[in-house]
């Protein structure tokens, strides 16, 4: 496989509330390859929408990184300072969210609420002034949050020497965490004095080239308009356009104006599949049905060509035709502009249509990765199988199974196998030790006991083996008359 | 399965909303000339896509909203019913009956013998259309409470349609109250026994809602409509809020339910795959209109009408394999059919499959029905 675009390694993420740390996220590692649809799967509360918004890097003020990695076009996201994951957040990574209903705002005409974004992005001046700088920019502001970062651990580790009585070891620790403070205070001091006449030479610069632009500008306006002179009514009016659309031109070297920005959102809109863009550009979110709503999110998101589109349940309000459409359309989407996508959802039934590989989720954790044939074929951990024979499929006629229980409390996550309280083909190891990944192909992955070479044999339930079954017959058939 | 003694039959069902004034007015037709029966023990199900005026059908079938026109019949009786047919009926006649006066006064102006007569035959029947409409007044005020009582409905949504600051003993017994049941000993009774019908416990009964999963909040819904031990119920997406795990939880619990206290359940819902593995019959409804009714293996056997099969071929599947070669069929009214000389209308088109069709229709239809 080439080198993933987004790759994360070991990501934890806890919740700070009244009754302690909530723990959300407990190490969670995936890979995705560019061009490639992860699903995540997995009920309410098993932390699947906050790995996404950790991606996002949108989570709620009270959530907390412990640990881990996010590596995207080789910087840490989970480490960047928020100046540079400006630059990221829905430039290069797109997120479309659950409700179209509360993601856009009730009292503004669409076509404001897609060219928002264009238009605050879009002051090409001052943001090439930003580009220019940025490197000494961030070495400044790198020093300050490097200070504050050991700061904190500086007060962590005297809290620990103080506890343990040990004055010795305090001094010297406080020696050395003046020595470097004073180490900072100088690198900054250097860093803002640097910054200064960086910052005035970029304006400089910019401004110049802005004002060679506009001299430039003017001058073939000046000369466009020696025309005029003498010319029919028709031709004049040519002219007048062409001036039109020069001073257009000027103006656009400046900032994305408005007529840009609406241009950029008809077309977007075209694509997505809205008919009559320009009258519904006119119209409020409460005139658009639920699918056109959900049509005008994703043609937000799009707006900013990004690589990666986050999609956190995106059909889970809307019914059958509808999902089916939206479906389409993002798999349309993803195909023209090669995104990667990941895709979220509890719905095992939209996963097989959009996904390349699914990732179960369940507390916190994946349980089961694997390519979307190997997972629907072949599942393996108890709670695909419990999810899988959860929901019925037109052919299904036996009693449905009903996951006993209800998702472990995560303020107090439990010792082994999470999942062991409602599996009923839960080992007494299981309540003990959490279980490792067990490899069973290359790309297919599986943290249960069940699959240890000491583990009694067990087969999967009923009703998945006999889905399995059918579906394997349906396929044969259909390969068959393709033949 | 299914009898032969309808316990609710729908005839005719039409629900408009009005709404502005002026050039403004505009009138929703949510639910437009719905005929079906419903027998007993078997469950219904109408499914369609948002807006097409299932959940509006529920609603004014248990009297939430006032019928335009049409009736409603239960167990034999009539509980629900509107009368803007009759009211244009009237009109109508009032119409024609002008217009013959006018006739015979530019033939005969001094005929009076004829126009009084004319007069008396239209009165009379103006007067049969006046009594039915007042008889149809009088049934949607007088309500049956014995009779309305077994008719009861569970929502969507389980948190909103629960009172918060009630506990769950006070929203169960509320139907007991109103059905004026006093003894407190006996409604105890029956909300602990009601309980244990839906797997909560006795104890759960002074809690509040807040306090339970979105499961459990949706069995205090349906504890709440079994408590005054209904023959039928509408189940209004009940499980379209939920959790794919505490879905399969509800489904079992109706299945259970249906077995053990052969209750008659009307289901409205939007996913195919669960309207399949529970219901026994399926009304598709498309804009107010029910565009096909059939068995449930007759229908996704032998889909007709064209909407029908859009909906089938949108469901998606567990199966990656199966997806990717899916083929959605669209479906656009407007180029679909052509109704401008052949008006359609609900046909039997085989023992228990009726289709929305035309006569055109109807014929190509039975063709791919032999096929």
């Amino acid at each position: 496989m080439a080198e993933p675009k987004i790759k994360v390694k070991d990501l934890t993420v806890s919740f700070r509330t009244n009754q302690g740390m909530v723990r959300a996220v407990r190490g969670v590692d995936f890979e995705i390859a560019e061009g490639e649809t992860l699903a995540i799967v997995g009920e309410s509360g098993s932390g699947k929408s906050v790995t996404s918004r950790t991606i996002m890097g949108i989570l709620a003020g009270n959530g907390v990184i412990d640990k881990g990695e996010i590596i995207y076009e080789n910087q840490d996201l989970t480490k960047i300072h928020e100046e540079d994951f400006h630059r990221l957040r829905g430039n290069k990574i797109g997120m479309i969210f659950q409700d179209p209903m509360s993601s856009l705002n009730p009292i503004m005409k669409i076509g404001k609420q897609i060219t928002e974004g264009m238009l605050v992005n879009g002051k090409r001046l001052k943001n090439r002034e930003k580009a220019i700088i940025h490197k000494i920019r961030m070495r400044y502001l790198n020093a300050k949050n490097e200070r504050r970062h050991e700061v904190a651990k500086f007060k962590e580790a005297r809290k620990a020497l103080k506890q343990q009585g040990l004055t010795e070891a305090l001094q010297d620790l406080v020696e050395e965490h003046n020595q470097k403070m004073l180490e900072y205070k100088e690198r900054i001091k250097k860093a803002k004095i640097e910054l200064k006449p960086a910052r005035r030479n970029a304006h400089k610069q910019v401004m110049d080239e802005w004002k060679t632009e506009k001299a430039r500008i003017n001058e073939e306006i000046s000369r466009v308009k020696a025309k005029l002179e003498g010319a029919s009514p028709e031709q004049s009016k040519a002219v007048k356009s062409e001036i039109e659309d020069l001073k257009e031109s000027l103006r656009r070297f400046k900032k994305v104006t408005r007529r840009e920005a609406t241009e950029r959102a008809l077309k977007v809109m075209e694509e997505v599949g809205i008919p009559e863009p320009k009258k519904r550009l006119k119209q409020y979110p409460f005139q658009f049905s639920g699918g056109m709503r959900q049509r005008i999110v994703i043609a937000i998101a799009l707006t900013a060509d990004p690589d990666v589109l986050i999609c956190d349940e995106p059909t889970t309000a809307l019914d059958v035709t509808i999902q089916a459409q939206i479906l389409e359309l993002i798999k349309k989407l993803k195909e023209e502009r090669k995104l990667t996508v990941i895709f979220i959802t509890h719905d095992l039934g939209v996963v097989a249509n959009m996904a390349d590989r699914i990732a179960v989720m369940y507390a916190g954790k994946i349980v089961e990765i694997g390519t979307a044939i190997e997972v629907f074929y072949n599942p393996q951990h108890p709670y695909t199988w419990a999810l899988l024979s959860s929901m019925p499929d037109l052919e299904s006629k036996e009693r449905l199974f009903a996951i006993p229980g209800t998702p472990p409390n995560m303020l107090f996550p439990p010792k082994g196998d999470a999942f062991a309280d409602r599996n009923p083909y839960a080992l007494k190891i299981d309540f003990e030790k959490e279980p490792p990944f067990f490899k069973i192909s290359d790309t297919h992955y599986a943290a249960t006991w069940l699959l240890h070479e000491n583990a009694p044999k067990f087969e999967m339930p009923d009703i998945v083996r006999g889905r399995i079954a059918r579906m394997t017959q349906a396929e044969d058939k259909r390969s068959e008359v393709s033949k | 399965m299914a009898q032969e003694t309808p316990v609710l039959s729908v005839r005719g069902l039409k629900q408009y909303f009005k709404s502005g004034f002026g050039k403004n007015k505009l009138i929703v037709r949510a639910v437009d000339d719905v005929d079906f029966d419903i027998y007993r023990g078997e469950v219904f199900s109408l499914v369609g896509e948002s807006g097409c005026g299932k959940t509006t059908t529920g609603r004014t079938i248990i009297k939430l909203y006032d019928p335009t026109d049409g009736e409603v019949f239960f167990m034999g009786k009539r509980i629900s019913a509107g009368y803007l047919s009759l009211k244009q009926g009237i009109k109508a006649l009032k119409k024609k009956m002008k217009d013959e006066i006018a006739e015979i006064k530019k033939n005969d102006p001094s005929n009076q013998d004829a126009i009084n007569k004319l007069k008396a035959e239209t009165e009379e029947k103006i007067n049969v259309l006046k009594e039915e409409i007042q008889a149809r007044k009088e049934d949607m005020a007088n309500v049956d409470v014995d009779l309305m009582k077994k008719v009861q409905m569970i929502f969507q949504d389980p948190i909103a349609s629960l009172n918060p600051r009630m506990t769950v003993k006070e929203i169960i017994a509320e139907g007991l109250r109103i059905a004026g049941e006093k003894d407190n000993d006996v409604i105890l009774k029956k909300v602990n026994g009601v309980l244990e019908t839906v797997g909560l416990l006795p104890e759960h009964a002074s809690r509040y809602p807040h306090e339970f999963s979105g499961g459990q909040r949706q069995r205090i819904g349906i504890a709440r409509a079994l408590v005054v031990s209904p023959e039928f119920i509408i189940a209004d997406e009940p499980i379209s809020a939920l959790d794919v795990s505490i879905q399969a939880q509800v489904i079992n619990l109706l299945n259970d339910l249906r077995e053990e206290l052969s209750i008659t359940i009307m289901f409205i819902a939007h996913d195919l795959s669960v309207v399949k593995y529970f219901s026994d019959r399926i009304g598709v409804m498309y804009y107010g209109k029910l565009v096909e009714l059939a068995d449930k293996e007759e229908l996704f056997k032998n889909p007709l009408h064209p909407y029908t099969r859009s909906l089938l071929s949108a469901v998606p599947m567990p199966d990656p394999n199966y997806e990717k070669q899916r083929k959605r069929i669209k479906y656009d009214p407007s180029t679909t059919h052509d109704y401008r000389n052949d008006p359609p209308s609900l046909h039997e088109i085989k023992k228990g499959h009726f289709v929305y069709a035309n006569q055109a229709e109807l014929e190509s239809y039975k063709k791919q029905l032999v096929k």
